[in-house]
């Protein structure tokens, strides 16, 4: 099973291959070979996906040695490294494989209307193949080896695409920013890798399993910190940078530059995603080395709860969802952190599923009214019926409405953050962040959709215009939205638990089957059991609140027009103008690093040249410098012009004249001298000999 | 005669020949004004560095590494004159003398 | 047998000093030839038999052919031209014998301490032919550079074809 496995990612990779050497020349530019090769990755997986509902548990691995580094000749060096690269399949696997080939597939049929008629559109598809190979592999592999060069892959790739529109400025500027962004946090990752190699010697995940359920590498310090605690943040780095988390969320907004499908493909639902995964992949070891976790879920709650605050007063459809997109990695971020790792994951497959929706609903608006700014849009309800029917079952999902798939796995999250703090004193700041995160994301979701489908068309051109669109679009969104509903992830599967004589949840029962591979297994004593009993129950009902809230604030502001939001922008003065600039983060790294430093130095320099040297020395100097004038005058004339001025000059020359007389353009002259300098190196170094 | 003959056939021997070689090669080249001809002393150099690595190949360590790595400078000896020549003939066609002083453009 | 050995080295030395002095390049470059011829005894007496044959082949075979055609091309054959006007050499000179002097030195120095070979362990050595050998290192343990400098070759003669094609 896992050698067909590898198919699945093959077949994009064929696909890029024949796209970028010859799609220019195919009819249609190729479409349909990426259209394909995605839609034969889906066949591929999902059976496996199939085994995983009729079986309960899917496992399957096979590996091949890459390169192994001998020492040298005559046996003198025997430390031999062998790295063994190969495939993993299991319940993680299956998931995400059948979650990343639907969502990829689907959004290559949306692109092939949504790009029609682009230019370069054969190396659009090159592109996105090239991506969803990297992303299925990444999902296959069974080491961080493998899964680092996908990802590596991936971010070239954000790179391209990013800046497929490479004749708009803004769109290179974006690009090259979230590649340097990212960069940061993956060399951190490779770091981690190395130290991995260092403790075990390996990068495989089961052998890293292994090795932590033994307990191997607790005492080994890397740099003086202890090696688990040191790779586990190098490993967050990664994910920080990947996932686009507080400190390094900047890039993620700007890459909205690139067209709709691939930030609904890259920047929503897989490669954004791939950091929570690595997270997921690695937490045994993030659980053993302490320290890190809680750091994991600040991070997680913070970047959750600013994003969607800078979410609420953004115009821009596709930045409005940018935001709640870093908003909600942060939910995953924060659930994996509080250990709730399974619904951590699972929130990371729901997101996926209406997130990719949201992001095509929006790119199917931008391509009906060509405006991404919703202040442009408004009564599109009538006129793209389809759509807003999809995005409203979307919105409905990520606000948390009971029914909807986003309502399970968040409340899952929530949960745990809760019982994580009531286990934890102190830690009552995730939980909060995580509740106020939720209303706010319910309130800016609905705010999107009045502003986009309700109210009267305030641009009557655009909304002349405006029309749904052909099958080949509308189709993905409808089965993204169908993927938002509960059910699908909270169903029962016809597998019966062995001491319950009753249908489980697929989901659960395949998490958990992961947690036994991990070795992480949960055994909650009672009165744990009895803790996290009572922190769901109280997640339900508040995060049900806090969304209603928000839903009900959102209706009157801008459905009923009950309260203006006009006001509240002048009420909170300040404090929207901080999240009107995104925090000014932006600002602070190009200020800091850049500018600012330089600027401030200047304008020091400036003042200095204003307040000292022209009141004190210009101007009160004005009097003795009436009366000495001659003098000076005399002392101008012989010593600063003909000493100073002319003489600094000669100097000049004269140097310039001696040092020219090396610089003959003469090959053995210059060899001369390079001689004479060995000469004297080896004279020194030979004086060191007896 | 024993002692030169015990000397030429000891370690010091060669390195004696590849220090000579050595030195010949660097006054080749830094005294020829015939481009063809410090190729000539780059051809002696690299020959003297052959030679050390064989000696110590034989006296010392007993390995053959040493003997791999001179032949390896032989390789890009060959490498290095076939490109060296072929510049050569182009600088001739260019100005119609291979002296070395004449390639000087980058002066000015 | 050391005798040969000696005049070997005495041969190739007073090759080196014609090729470094003689003023007409075609004789320099025809002694260049002796000298490699030398070497290549040289490397007989240290053991490395392939590597003498491949000396003999790609040096006096291959290098001094093309630095003999690279002559002809580029000089009126019987003309005063092929007399290398020298620059001065007093500077070099002395720059070389220093840079021969601390050479030896250094290396003197270095093989003092190093451990010696027994005369049964260099005889034994020189005995052993080495050639299989060479190739199992080759596609062996060298395996990178061997494939480095197949590539470098590759890429060094595609680029001379190009630099000497006719315009």
């Amino acid at each position: 099973m896992a050698q067909q496995a590898l198919l699945i990612a093959l077949f994009p990779l064929i696909a890029f291959v024949i796209q970028s050497l010859i799609g220019k020349k195919l009819p249609r530019h190729g479409d349909f070979i990426s259209v394909l090769a995605i839609l034969g990755s889906l066949v591929v997986a999902t059976p496996i996906f199939m085994k995983l509902i009729t079986e309960g548990h899917v496992f399957d691995s096979f590996q091949v040695t890459w390169m192994s580094l001998r020492g040298a000749e005559a046996g003198r060096l025997n430390s031999a490294v062998t790295i063994v690269i190969g495939v993993l399949i299991n319940n993680l696997t299956a998931i995400m494989l059948l979650m990343v080939t639907l969502c990829a597939f689907l959004i290559h049929l949306f692109s092939v209307g949504y790009m029609h008629g682009e230019e370069r559109y054969h190396l659009f598809f090159a592109y996105i193949s090239l991506f969803s190979a990297a992303m299925l592999g990444l999902v296959l592999s069974d080491n961080l080896l493998t899964f680092f060069i996908c990802w590596e892959l991936m971010g070239l790739c954000s790179y391209l695409l990013i800046g497929f529109y490479y004749k708009k400025p803004s769109a290179i500027n974006a690009s090259i920013k979230a590649f340097m962004t990212t960069r940061v946090g993956d060399t951190l990752f490779f770091m981690g890798i190395a130290g991995l190699y260092y403790i075990y010697g390996t990068s495989n995940f089961m052998s890293i399993y292994k090795a932590i359920e033994l307990g191997t590498g607790h005492g080994v310090t890397i740099l003086g910190y202890p090696a688990l605690a040191f790779i586990g943040f190098m490993v967050l780095m990664g994910t920080i940078g990947k996932s686009a988390q507080f400190p390094l969320h900047v890039w993620l907004p700007d890459a909205m530059e690139g067209p709709t499908p691939v930030s609904a493909l890259i920047h929503a639902a897989t490669m954004v995603a791939a950091g929570v995964f690595l997270l997921i992949r690695m937490f045994p070891l993030l659980e053993a080395a302490h320290v890190v976790l809680p750091v994991v879920a600040y991070v997680g709650a913070i970047t959750a709860f600013l994003a969607a605050l800078i979410a609420i007063v953004q115009v821009d459809i596709k930045k409005v969802l940018a935001y709640s997109t870093i908003s909600q990695l942060g939910y995953m971020v924060m659930g994996v952190g509080v250990g709730a790792f399974s619904a951590g994951f699972m929130h990371l497959i729901t997101h996926a599923c209406f997130k990719a929706c949201l992001f095509l609903c929006s790119g199917s608006v931008i391509h009906s009214v060509h405006t991404q700014d919703m202040r442009e849009m408004g009564g599109l309800k009538s006129k793209m019926p389809i759509t807003f029917a999809t995005m409203f079952i979307a919105t409905l999902a990520i606000s948390g409405v009971p029914g909807f798939s986003g309502f399970v796995s968040k409340d899952r999250i929530l949960g745990g953050a809760l019982a994580y703090s009531m286990e934890h004193q102190g830690h009552y700041l995730i939980p909060f962040l995580g509740f106020a995160t939720a209303g706010i994301t319910a309130f800016y979701m609905f705010r999107m959709i009045y502003m986009t489908f309700f109210g009267h068309a305030r641009d009557e051109h655009k909304h002349h215009h405006a029309h749904e669109q052909p099958f080949t679009m509308t189709i993905p969104l409808m089965v993204l939205a169908a993927l938002s509903f509960a059910i699908v992830f909270a169903g029962p599967t016809g597998i019966e638990s062995i001491d319950h004589v009753m249908p489980v949840k697929w989901f659960d029962h395949a998490l958990e089957g992961v947690q036994v591979e991990m070795g992480i297994a949960e055994h909650l004593s009672p009165e744990a059991e009895a803790v996290h009993h009572k922190a769901h129950g109280l997640a339900l009902i508040i995060s049900l609140a806090v969304a209603g809230l928000g839903i009900f604030l959102s209706s009157i502001t801008y459905l009923k027009h009950l309260l203006s939001a006009e006001k509240f922008k002048r009420m909170a003065g300040p404090l929207y103008n901080l999240v009107w600039n995104k925090y000014f983060f932006d600002e602070f790294y190009l200020g800091i690093f850049i500018k600012k430093g330089l600027l401030n130095f200047n304008q020091m320099l400036a003042t200095f040249d204003d307040k000292v040297v022209d009141r004190i020395f210009v101007d009160g100097w004005r009097d003795i410098a009436m009366v000495t004038k001659n003098v000076i005058g005399k002392f101008d004339d012989l010593v600063v012009d003909r000493l100073m001025v002319d003489g600094t000059a000669d100097v000049m020359s004269g140097g310039g004249w001696v040092l020219r007389q090396f610089q003959t353009g003469k090959v053995q002259q210059y060899l001369v001298l390079t001689v004479m300098v060995i000469i004297v190196a080896l004279f020194f170094a030979n004086l060191g000999l007896k | 005669m024993n002692h030169l003959l015990s000397f030429s056939s000891s370690l010091q021997g060669y390195l004696a020949v590849g220090a000579i070689l050595f030195a010949l090669g660097i006054f080749c080249v830094l005294t020829r004004k015939n481009a063809i001809g410090i190729l000539l002393g780059i051809e002696l150099i690299l020959n003297a560095a052959g030679i050390n690595f064989v000696a110590f190949s034989k006296f010392r360590t007993g390995l053959i590494d040493g003997q791999i790595v001179a032949l390896f400078i032989m390789l890009i000896a060959a490498a290095e004159a076939a490109v060296a020549l072929a510049v050569i003939l182009r600088f001739y066609r260019l100005k119609q003398t291979i002296d070395a002083d004449e390639a000087s453009i980058l002066r000015n | 047998m050391d005798l040969v050995l000696l005049l070997a080295e005495i041969f190739t030395v007073a090759s080196a000093v014609i090729v470094a002095f003689h003023p007409n390049i075609l004789y320099a470059a025809v002694f260049l030839l002796f000298a490699f011829c030398g070497v290549a005894v040289m490397f007989l007496f240290a053991g490395a038999d392939f590597l003498a044959g491949a000396q003999i082949i790609i040096y006096v075979g291959g290098v001094t052919i093309l630095i003999l055609f690279a002559i002809m091309l580029t000089q009126w054959l019987y003309k005063i031209k092929l007399v290398d006007i020298r620059n001065k050499m007093l500077l070099p000179g002395v720059l070389a014998i220093g840079i021969g002097f601390f050479l030896y030195r250094a290396l003197h120095q270095m093989a003092l301490s190093l451990p010696k070979l027994t005369p049964e362990a260099l005889d034994k050595f020189t005995a052993t032919p080495k050639t299989a050998l060479m190739g199992q290192a080759l596609l062996g343990s060298y395996l990178l550079p061997f494939e480095a400098i197949t590539i470098l070759l590759l890429g060094a003669l595609v680029g001379a074809v190009w630099l000497a094609r006719p315009e």
